[in-house]
């Protein structure tokens, strides 16, 4: 059983495609505003001439904020690591979707609930891979279990993601790469 | 009781919505939905009582997908890629996976409807009875009043790539003699440009380039346009090749590349030639591969020789000297090296030329027929269906155009300058447009000329899933199944692959598929006027895809039977490697650097440098708009899900030019040339040059927004060997900017 | 998302805290002795203002929510959640103080319990400032937004007291001898309130680039204009003028009153809506 689920996100690959958000969706028929993954141009600035991608889901966090802030204790971490919500619990107050640091909770304006990614329990269950890890066409992103995981040159946090010390979120990363550049505006 | 509950609370998604739920169902969700809660989300994956079809994604794309769509109490619950297609590998793109969005989508159009007056979006809902009245009688009239069909125009053209689909020029054909689109905006200069090089186009298998040591992307972006190639790429990264980009956007792709190459768009070929240049001096080219299978090489070195320096070249691209020196280096020593060219690079008016620059390289280091090598473009071997769909003529007797041998045949018009010719032809004029598969409203050149020519027609019917330009300047609208609601076979331009698309769920609300409209509507011709239309009026939809195929198609895919498919796509036995065999199938045999055939088609015979179009003073900014992230042109864009992905058109400025014209980030800008105008909201980016400004082409929800009020109708240089008629420029397009 | 039920809530229910608060605090005064009949009755209309505010506030406060009926489904987070606890003891506050009424209709309300009352209503705001003193939060992270709510009751509170003190008749009993220091109480808890505000700015815009996107957004609103000087300035003057030249007038206090309320929901507004949180750099 594994300890502590979670993913390698690889941004020296990510080409941030949005195919695993989208496949997210797809999976479980979220609603339009509900976006359990999300990818970003990561720290895009007019000024610089890098282009990475971030894509982010929930962490299943050591100390999940989301459990700790839910009036209805609707959160639980599971033995795997999972943080899985009771979705019939769920009063939609939405301080799970403020209490986030990785904006992982998103509330649903039709159903007025919250609700995020559960690491395709069910999926897991069935062994099938998680929807996002199974669509994402770059390898840059896996489903690993961190009490085992040990990939060269992996990190837990890339400068501007929220400091990891507040939740110690179940991610880790290999951090993005510049390729050489000759641009017509150096 | 709690199934209903469950069925009342999935009424309240937008999807569902549009099922016909009962009224019942419809109470109780209303009284539900305040004192229940939506059932936990469950994957469809681990339901048991799921059914699945496999189905394929009929879009105009590189990677073609074999999917497998779920179904769940003839609903679609969701849609993967195919574990079995070889290229998919069970896995879609960020457009796919909204597939079920799209199908459910509220706005799709539902009936038949008529708009009186013709673009005042007075809609009205009418019987599929009564439309195909109205157009049979139009037909009819047009015949009756100008002697031939010639006044009724086709325009379609790859909105569904799959083979049935082609019943729409068939339903043409059979009603008598037409005018139609000829011609291609994609691809077709570099088409060309590959046949007057090697004979033929013909790609190896995209998986080759997992063999590659240093793959050249010039001017594609699979990031966004071919993303099951990332997953190749990255394997060809591990088995350690280098990955270069070479694009004057700094795209998705050229992010994660090795080398990134900002070029000045449209002087790819001076790239080329600067690289060949070097090639040469520095001894790497293989003479030996020149000797046996090239014609013209004494005659282009010497071009090269002459004409060509890496100062030059580096000049007319502003790319550093230092730069073609390790690209041309790189891809001399670095073997096998592989170059892939995408169709936005060819959108130029010296396109076809640059794109024979390119493949020059392939044939100077002796690259081509190489597993790991060549110069990859596309193809078209996979495609010998029978097009039974397509092949019924017009009735006896029928008039068109006489042709030399005294024959009648369709008359053509230039599908790339579509709104110009279709105005001015003559004896007979246009007067009636039909309109499938394509949407010239959002997607042709000169948007107000396309405006101009829909509104002097008597007639327009657009086919459609959605309300969209073309479908808002149309009399009539038909509405369309998806490739989920009607049977179908498809394959790429790309992959060597074949997959057959199963109908999933019964088609929505009254669509009809091209097949069954053209039943439809020549059972209405044959009704009031017998014999007027030769198609088929009636038919069963699975067993016309099995009339597509034939025993070359068998034998190409080693298959023995077309339902075989449903267990799983076949893959064309073809050779991995195109021109391993080095037989060119040109005049002289051979990889021709020096082409009669393009001589005597009034082009340069070598692949030597074509001035780009220059900027003219006025506009002195190149407008780019190239292929959009969340869509297909003007597809998935306006669904739910694209919408909340990718809310608003947004015009990459760098911050040089912003500051100098005063525009800040969020800034509303007037992007406009002598043609028309957009307006657009800027963004700051260094993504793109200082003198070019960017937005990606594509048809938003409920907006205006169509880049084409600026492109004009500039033709490629080629592209009329192989599809009749030259490509556009749509790049070569020009341009001021102002704050609004 | 929008705040307005959170603000109006929020502002409410620490006006009534606030209100409690002082009047027991004011119970340790020589008048409340002197003229403990007065100091009773003024009671009952102190404990019913408080009641149906808080009971209205939480009336408002349900809008909230997605599912407002399953609202005492919160008892069950007690756990760790502030948010639970906020809501428990605000409920009980709200029973406290309606029952406290009734009570106070016929007979004395012992002060015990009179604390006790304020006791729950100072822990539910103390509870309900914890709820965004949270880590996603980087300008709220810490003691401000318990010391701001707190401060907020004081002055809202001590604000409705004056009132009281012009509206009833217990109050204009009790006024020569309370109206002076009063109003040098709420315009000292005037001053407090402008003055952590603006630390709690000037912090946020020390910290973190999220908090300091924060603070940035809270200087350059016209609503922090609004509530600093028509908010704060203005009835401190008022406050002034009324610890000098005390006169117990209904128009005075609610001037007051209506403008320390509209100025505090003001600022409670902006304080939800400038949340800047966690992530910015990369676009969550």
């Amino acid at each position: 059983m594994p300890k502590q689920l979670g993913f390698h996100h690889n941004m020296a690959n990510c080409i941030g495609c949005k195919s695993c958000q989208m496949a997210c969706k797809n999976e479980y028929e979220l609603e339009a505003e509900v976006n359990w993954r999300r990818v970003y141009p990561f720290r895009e600035d007019p000024g610089t001439p890098e282009r990475n991608f971030l894509s982010v889901a929930c962490n299943h966090c050591e100390n999940p904020e989301c459990a700790r802030v839910c009036p209805v204790g609707a959160y639980t971490k599971r033995a795997d690591g999972i943080v899985e919500q009771n979705h019939d619990k769920c009063i939609g107050c939405r301080l799970c979707t403020m209490a986030c640091p990785y904006g992982a909770a998103r509330y649903s304006p039709a159903h007025r609930k919250a609700s995020k990614c559960e690491l395709c329990k069910t999926r897991l269950d069935a062994g099938l891979k998680p929807a996002c890890v199974e669509a994402c066409p770059a390898r840059a992103l896996t489903l690993v279990d961190l009490d085992q995981f040990a990939a060269p040159g992996a990190v837990k946090s890339v400068p501007g993601f929220p400091n990891s010390n507040i939740t110690n979120p179940s991610i880790r990363f290999t951090p993005p790469v510049v390729g050489k550049q000759f641009r017509r505006d150096a | 009781m709690r199934n209903l509950f469950e069925r009342a609370g999935e009424v309240l998604l937008t999807r569902r919505t549009l099922l016909k739920a009962s009224a019942a169902a419809g109470a109780v969700a209303a009284l539900s939905g305040c004192t229940r809660e939506p059932a936990a989300f469950q994957s469809p994956a681990t339901d048991a009582g799921v059914q699945t079809f496999r189905t394929a994604c009929p879009r105009n794309c590189y990677d073609t997908c074999g999917q497998i769509a779920t179904v769940k109490d003839g609903i679609l619950r969701k849609v993967d890629g195919d574990p079995l297609h070889g290229y998919t590998r069970g896995r879609l793109c960020v457009k796919g996976y909204t597939y079920a969005n799209r199908t459910y989508s509220p706005d799709r159009i539902k009936y038949p409807m008529v708009q009186s007056p013709r673009g005042s979006g007075n809609w009205k809902r009418v019987s599929w009875d009564e439309a195909l009245t109205m157009i049979a009688d139009k037909i009819l009239d047009l015949k009756k009043r100008y002697g031939s069909l010639l006044p009724l125009a086709l325009d379609k053209y790859s909105g569904n790539f799959g083979i049935v689909h082609y019943a729409v020029e068939g339903m043409l054909s059979s009603m008598g003699y037409h005018t139609y689109a000829l011609g291609t905006p994609c691809w077709p200069a570099g088409l060309d440009a590959q046949i007057y090089d090697m004979g033929a186009f013909m790609n190896h298998d995209p998986e080759e380039m997992a063999n590659s040591k240093y793959i050249i992307i010039w001017g594609a972006n699979p990031a966004w346009c071919a993303v099951h190639q990332m997953d190749i790429i990255m394997e060809a990264r591990a088995r350690g090749a280098k990955v270069v980009v070479i694009d004057p956007i700094h795209t998705a792709t050229a992010s994660k590349a090795d080398l990134y190459i900002q070029i000045k768009p449209s002087t790819d070929g001076a790239l080329a030639l600067g690289m060949a240049r070097w090639i040469v001096d520095h001894n790497l080219h293989d003479k030996a591969f020149l000797e046996q299978h090239v014609k013209g090489w004494p005659e282009f070195e010497a071009y090269l020789k002459q004409e060509v320096t890496l100062e030059w070249a580096s000049k007319i691209t502003g790319v550093p000297v230092e730069a073609i020196v390790e690209l041309a280096g790189g891809y001399a020593t670095t073997k096998p090296s592989m170059l892939w060219m995408g169709y936005g690079m060819q959108r130029h008016i010296n396109g076809g030329q640059n794109i024979r620059a390119i493949d020059a390289l392939a044939a100077i280091t002796g690259q081509i027929g190489v597993s790991g090598g060549g110069a990859q473009y596309a193809h078209l071997a996979t495609w010998g269906f029978n097009y039974h769909a397509m092949s019924f003529s017009p009735p006896a007797g029928s008039v068109g155009l006489k042709g030399p041998d005294g024959k009648y045949t369709n008359r053509t018009v230039n599908m790339n300058n579509f709104a110009a010719e279709i105005q001015a032809l003559k004896d007979p004029p246009v007067k009636m447009l039909w309109i499938a598969g394509r949407n010239p409203g959002s997607q042709d050149p000169d948007a107000k000329d396309i405006k101009k020519a829909f509104e002097s027609m008597e007639m327009v019917v657009v086919v459609d899933h959605f309300l969209n330009h073309s479908a808002e300047m149309a009399d009539i609208v038909l509405p369309c199944t998806t490739h989920f609601e009607s049977p179908d076979v498809n394959v790429a331009y790309w992959h060597y692959w074949m997959s057959i698309n199963e109908r999933a769920i019964k088609p929505m609300f009254e669509a009809k598929s091209d097949l069954e409209i053209a039943w439809a509507l020549s059972k209405k011709l044959n009704q009031l006027q017998p014999g007027s239309c030769t198609y088929p009026t009636e038919g069963n939809e699975e067993e016309w895809v099995g009339k597509e195929f034939n025993q070359g198609i068998y034998d190409l895919f080693g298959i023995r039977d077309w339902k075989a498919l449903r267990q799983k796509p076949a893959k064309a036995t073809l050779p991995t490697v195109s021109w391993a065999d080095r037989k060119f199938t040109t005049p002289s045999g051979k990889y021709e650097l020096y082409s009669d055939k393009a001589k005597a088609n009034g082009l340069p015979p070598m692949p030597t440098y074509v001035r780009e179009m220059q900027a003219p003073a006025e506009f002195p900014f190149r407008f780019l708009t190239p292929h959009p992230q969340h869509a297909l042109h003007s597809q998935f864009q306006n669904i739910p899900y694209m919408m909340q992905s990718n809310p608003e058109p947004m015009l990459e400025i760098h911050p040089k030019l912003a500051e100098a014209k005063g525009i800040k980030d969020g800034d509303m800008v007037r992007v406009f040339n002598k043609l028309g105008e957009v307006r657009l909201r800027a963004r700051l980016t260094r993504l793109v040059p200082p003198d070019t400004v960017v937005t990606y082409e594509s048809w938003y929800k409920d907006s205006k927004f169509n880049v084409n009020h600026t492109v004009a109708a500039i033709p490629a240089d080629m592209g009329k060997l192989y599809t009749g008629n030259n490509g556009i420029s749509f790049h070569d397009n020009f341009v001021n900017i102002e704050r609004v | 998302m929008e705040w307005i039920s959170l603000v109006l809530f929020t502002v409410l229910a620490e006006a009534a805290v606030g209100l409690v608060a002082v009047y027991g605090l004011y119970g340790l005064t020589a008048a409340a002795r002197e003229k403990a009949g007065a100091y009773g009755k003024l009671g009952n209309a102190v404990y019913l203002t408080a009641g149906c505010t808080t009971a209205v506030a939480v009336v408002i406060s349900l809008f909230h929510l997605g599912w407002p009926l399953f609202a005492p489904r919160v008892l069950m987070g007690l756990g760790s959640s502030a948010l639970s606890w906020e809501v428990e003891l605000t409920g009980l506050f709200t029973a406290c103080a309606l029952f406290l009424w009734w009570v106070s209709r016929s007979r004395p309300v012992a002060p015990w319990l009179t604390g006790l009352c304020a006791a729950l209503g100072i822990a539910a705001t103390y509870f309900s400032g914890t709820i965004y003193a949270m880590p996603s939060i980087p300008a709220n992270n810490n003691a401000f937004p318990v010391v701001l709510f707190l401060i907020s009751a004081l002055v809202t509170g001590a604000a409705i007291l004056l009132l009281l003190l012009a509206m009833t008749e217990a109050g204009k009993t009790l006024a020569p001898q309370w109206l002076g220091n009063l109003s040098l109480l709420t315009l000292g808890g005037v001053f407090l309130a402008g003055i952590t505000t603006l630390t709690y700015v000037s912090a946020a815009a020390a910290g973190a680039p999220e908090a300091q996107q924060q603070a940035a957004h809270i200087s350059g609103s016209s609503l922090h204009l609004i509530r600093m000087v028509a908010g704060l300035l203005l009835p401190g003057a008022v406050l002034a003028w009324m610890a000098r030249r005390p006169r117990n007038a209904v128009s005075t206090a609610l001037l007051v009153v209506a403008v320390l309320l509209a100025g505090e929901i003001a600022g409670r507004f902006l304080f939800f809506e400038s949340t800047v949180f966690t992530g910015i750099n990369s676009g969550l």
